[in-house]
C-alpha cells in the first residue's frame, strides 16, 4: 500500500567517515512491515548492523526514527526512537526520547536518520529542511549539552532550532551516556549518547519549516478531537500527570514495599517523604513542561533557590531520578538530586544507570570490598550526597574510580573483584529501574526478559496490581498483551504515558491504543489499519527485537533476575519476608505466550512465520541458532 | 452496635481524602448489615480511574468484601508504567 500522508516520506543517509549525504525514499516495505519509530529501529538494527560489529565501531550504525504520527496535530505526537547496538550491553540498544526535536526533523521533511561510518575530527550535523552539512564541530567538543545547543543556536544565527547533542560522557564513552534533546530532554538509556561519540557526532541540529500532509483531514482532525477529549477529561491524564507527572509514583512504590533502597537491599526507605512528590512541590517545583502538542505537561521544571545547591535549574526530575539518586543511594537530600539530575543533563548521562552504578559502588564500600584508597579518597557511605555529586562528574570525565564504573557492571566487577558481583544488580548488563520484583513479583518479571535489558518500559500494564492476582498462566498471557499494547505508540511516535497506562480504566487504554491510534494512522496516511493489523505490527518488532539478540548469541540463560531477588528476603516494609519464588513458572509461561522455545528462549519457527518474518527465520538458522 | 476501622489513603490520594497527613482516617458507621467495600468506595465519591487497589487486612480486596469491625483498609491509587 501507498501512503498518502503522515510520513515525511524521506530517509536521510549520512556516512560520516565518507562525508556523504544521500536522500533516498522511505521503503513501502518498512512502512507496511513495521509502521515507524521503535518498529523502523528494530528492522533496520536487525538489516544493517552486521552481528559482529564492536558497539564502538564506525560500522554500528546509529538510527533515528520517528513515526507517521509524529509531529502530527495527534496529542503527545513528540516521540522519536534511536537505536544502535548497545555498547552497554552488546545487544539490542534503543531510546525513546519527547520534546520537540523529533517533530522538528519531521518538519524538515524526514522520517528516518541513518548514520554510519565515524568522522575523522569532531562535527556537527546541520539540517534546515532540504540544506544538510556536515559542520566542524571542535568549538563544541568538551561543552556540557546545554552550551552545545546555546553555541549552536549562536553558529546557526536562529534560536528556534532544535538541537539533540551528546556531553562530555558520550564524548568520553562511558558506557551509558544519551542524548540530549531540547536542553532536558533525555534519550537515555543503552548508551546511545556513546554510540554518537564513538562517530565523533557531537550534534544533530535541526530546522523544519515544512507541514505534513495528511490524507483525509477531516477524518483526522476529528480522531484528534476525540483524544484530545480523552485525555483532558480523564482523571489520569487530566489531573495526575500535569498535578504530579511521574513522581507519586515515589510513595507508592514506597508504600507497596518495592522502592528501591540502598541499592536493593530493602523495598522501604524510611526517609521518602523528604523526597517524595509533595517535598518536591513544596520546596522546588517552578513549573510544569509539556512535549510537542501535550495537553499534559508532565515534565517537571525546578529550581534550588536556597541553601549549598541555590542556583540548580533542571527538568526534572522523573520518579526514576528520584529513586536512583536517592533511596537507591540511601540518599535523602532532595536538593541534591535534583544537582544531580542537573549534572547527568549537562554531561549527557543516563541518570539511571549512573544511580545503578553508584548504589553498586556504595555497597561494596559497605561491605567492605571498596575502601576510600580505591575511590580516591571519595566516601561511598550511603547517602553521602557529595561524594554521589563529585563521582557522577568522575564518571562522565572518566577520572579516577569513576573511569572503574564508567564502563558499566562488567566491568567495574571485573575491576573490584568477583565477589562485588552479588551486589551488581543488573540483567543483561542494564540495571532495573526502580520497582524490586519481590513486592510485584508478576509484573516485575518483565525486567528478565526486556529485549534492551532490565527495562520498565517493555512492558506497562494498565493496572499492575489486577496482575498479581491472576493465575500464572492468564498472568504471563497478560503481560504478554501488555507487551503488545505499550509497543503501539512507540511505532506510532506519540507518547505512552497518555495513550497508554495513564488512563481511567484499561477500557480507555483500549479505545485510544486499538481504536483511535489507527484511526489517526489511516486518516493521515491514507492507509487500512485496524486493531489487529496494529497488534499484529507490535507483535512482529518484539519478534524481530529477539532475534536481533538470538542471532548475537542471547539465550534463555540471559533471561535471569538477579540472585538477590531469588534468595534475600525483603527485610523491612509491606513485602517484608517476600523473596522472588516464581520465576520459573512466570518464564515457561510467557516463553509459551510468546511462541519461544523453552530450551533456547528463540522464537519458533511457527511463531516467526505467523508474523511474516521467514526471512529472519531462514537468516538465524544461517548464523546456526537453532530454530524448532 | 456499628463498626469501627480504618482507612488509609497512600500516595496523592492522603492529601485529596484525608484530613490528617498520615493519610489515616477512623470510620464508624452506625450500620449492623454488611458494609462491603463499594459502600466505602460510594461514601467517598471517587473520581473514575483515581483507585487502582484497595487492600483489606493486608489482601487484595474485591468491591463485595465486607469490612469487619477492627479492619485496616488500604487505599491506593491505580498505577501503571513505572
Ligand atoms: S505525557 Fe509528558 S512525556 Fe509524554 S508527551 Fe506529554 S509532556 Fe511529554
Amino acid at each position: 500500500m501507498s501512503v498518502k500522508g503522515g510520513y515525511a516520506g524521506q530517509v536521510l543517509e549520512i556516512d560520516l567517515t565518507e562525508r556523504a549525504v544521500n536522500r533516498k525514499k522511505l521503503s513501502p516495505e518498512l512502512i507496511n512491515g513495521y509502521m515507524g519509530g521503535r518498529g523502523f529501529t528494530s528492522r533496520l538494527q536487525y538489516d544493517l548492523i552486521p552481528p559482529k560489529a564492536d558497539p564502538l565501531s564506525p560500522e554500528n550504525v546509529l538510527i533515528i526514527a520517528t513515526g507517521p504520527l509524529t509531529g502530527t496535530m495527534a496529542p503527545a505526537s513528540s516521540r522519536f526512537v534511536v537505536g544502535a547496538k548497545s555498547p552497554l550491553t552488546g545487544i539490542l540498544g534503543d531510546a525513546n526520547c519527547g520534546g520537540h526535536w523529533g517533530p522538528e526533523l519531521k518538519h524538515a521533511g524526514y522520517d528516518l536518520l541513518i548514520i554510519r561510518g565515524r568522522a575523522p575530527r569532531s562535527v556537527y550535523l546541520w539540517i534546515d529542511d532540504d540544506r544538510v552539512e556536515i559542520r566542524d564541530a571542535s568549538h563544541l567538543w568538551g561543552k556540557t549539552t546545554g552550551e552545545t545547543e546555546k553555541l549552536i543556536r549562536q553558529d546557526v544565527g536562529d534560536d528556534s532550532i532544535r538541537v539533540a547533542s551528546i556531553g562530555p560522557a558520550g564524548e568520553n564513552l562511558v558506557r551509558f551516556a544519551g542524548i540530549v534533546a531540547d536542553y532536558d530532554h533525555l534519550a537515555a538509556r543503552t548508551g546511545m549518547g556513546t554510540v554518537m561519540g564513538s562517530k565523533n557526532l557531537k550534534a544533530i541540529a535541526v530546522r523544519g519549516t515544512r507541514g505534513i500532509e495528511v490524507a483525509d483531514l477531516s477524518g483526522f482532525k476529528e480522531a484528534v478531537e476525540q483524544i484530545w477529549e480523552l485525555l483532558t477529561s480523564d482523571e489520569q491524564t487530566a489531573r495526575v500527570l500535569p498535578q504530579y507527572g511521574t513522581t507519586s509514583l515515589v510513595d507508592l512504590h514506597n508504600s507497596l514495599g518495592g522502592m528501591s533502597t540502598r541499592n536493593w537491599q530493602t523495598g522501604y526507605f524510611d526517609q521518602v517523604s523528604k523526597i517524595n512528590s509533595d517535598a518536591l512541590r513544596d520546596n522546588y517545583l517552578l513549573n510544569t513542561v509539556g512535549c510537542f502538542c501535550c495537553p499534559c505537561r508532565c515534565d517537571r521544571y525546578c529550581v534550588v533557590d536556597k541553601g549549598e545547591f541555590k542556583g540548580t535549574r533542571v527538568g526534572g526530575p522523573e520518579y526514576y531520578t528520584l529513586v536512583a539518586m536517592g533511596s537507591k543511594c540511601g540518599n535523602d537530600n532532595l536538593a541534591s538530586i535534583l544537582k544531580a539530575n542537573e549534572l547527568c543533563n549537562n554531561y549527557g548521562l543516563d541518570v539511571g544507570t549512573t544511580g545503578g552504578v553508584i548504589a553498586f559502588a556504595m555497597e561494596c564500600f559497605e561491605k567492605g570490598l571498596l575502601t576510600i584508597r580505591d575511590t580516591g579518597g571519595l566516601d561511598l557511605s550511603w547517602g553521602n550526597y557529595h561524594a554521589i555529586l563529585q563521582l557522577i562528574e568522575m564518571i562522565a570525565y572518566r577520572q579516577g574510580f569513576g573511569n572503574t564504573l564508567a564502563l558499566g557492571f562488567g566491568e567495574a566487577v571485573k575491576e573490584i573483584g568477583p565477589e562485588s558481583g552479588n551486589y551488581a544488580i543488573q540483567i543483561k548488563g542494564m540495571d532495573p529501574p526502580t520497582f524490586d520484583p519481590r513486592a510485584l513479583k508478576v509484573y516485575n518479571f518483565r525486567y528478565a526478559v526486556a529485549s534492551r535489558g532490565a527495562d520498565h518500559l517493555r512492558i506497562s500494564a494498565h493496572g499492575a496490581y489486577e496482575l498479581e492476582v491472576s493465575e500464572p498462566a492468564q498472568a504471563t498471557q497478560k503481560l504478554k498483551f501488555w507487551q503488545d499494547i505499550v509497543c503501539i505508540p512507540d511505532i506510532a511516535g506519540v507518547c505512552k504515558f497518555p495513550y497508554t497506562f495513564y488512563s481511567q480504566s484499561a477500557d480507555v487504554t483500549m479505545k485510544k491504543a486499538l481504536q483511535l491510534v489507527p484511526l489517526l494512522i489511516e486518516s493521515a496516511a491514507g492507509v487500512k489499519m485496524d486493531s489487529g493489523m496494529i497488534m499484529d505490527i507490535a507483535k512482529r518488532v518484539a519478534l524481530t527485537e529477539r532475534a536481533f539478540n538470538n542471532r548475537l548469541g542471547l539465550t534463555a540463560e540471559q533471561d535471569y533476575l538477579p540472585e538477590r531477588f531469588l534468595k534475600d528476603e525483603l527485610p523491612s516494609g509491606r513485602a517484608k519476608g517476600q523473596k522472588y519464588d516464581v520465576f520459573d513458572t512466570m518464564k515457561a509461561g510467557y516463553y509459551a505466550a510468546c511462541g519461544w522455545d523453552q530450551e533456547t528462549g528463540v522464537p519458533k519457527r511457527e511463531t516467526m512465520e505467523q508474523a511474516g518474518l521467514h526471512d529472519i527465520a531462514e537468516d538465524l538458522e544461517k548464523h546456526d541458532i537453532i530454530i524448532k | 452496635m456499628g463498626k469501627k476501622f480504618m482507612v488509609k489513603f497512600y500516595s496523592y490520594l492522603r492529601e485529596k481524602y484525608s484530613s490528617h497527613s498520615g493519610g489515616e482516617e477512623v470510620i464508624i458507621i452506625d450500620n449492623d448489615g454488611d458494609y462491603t467495600i463499594e459502600d466505602l468506595k460510594k461514601q467517598y465519591d471517587f473520581i473514575p480511574g483515581e483507585i487502582g487497589c484497595v487492600i483489606l487486612n493486608k489482601q487484595m480486596a474485591e468491591d463485595d468484601a465486607i469490612i469487619q469491625d477492627g479492619n485496616l483498609v488500604e487505599i491506593f491509587p491505580f498505577f501503571g508504567g513505572g
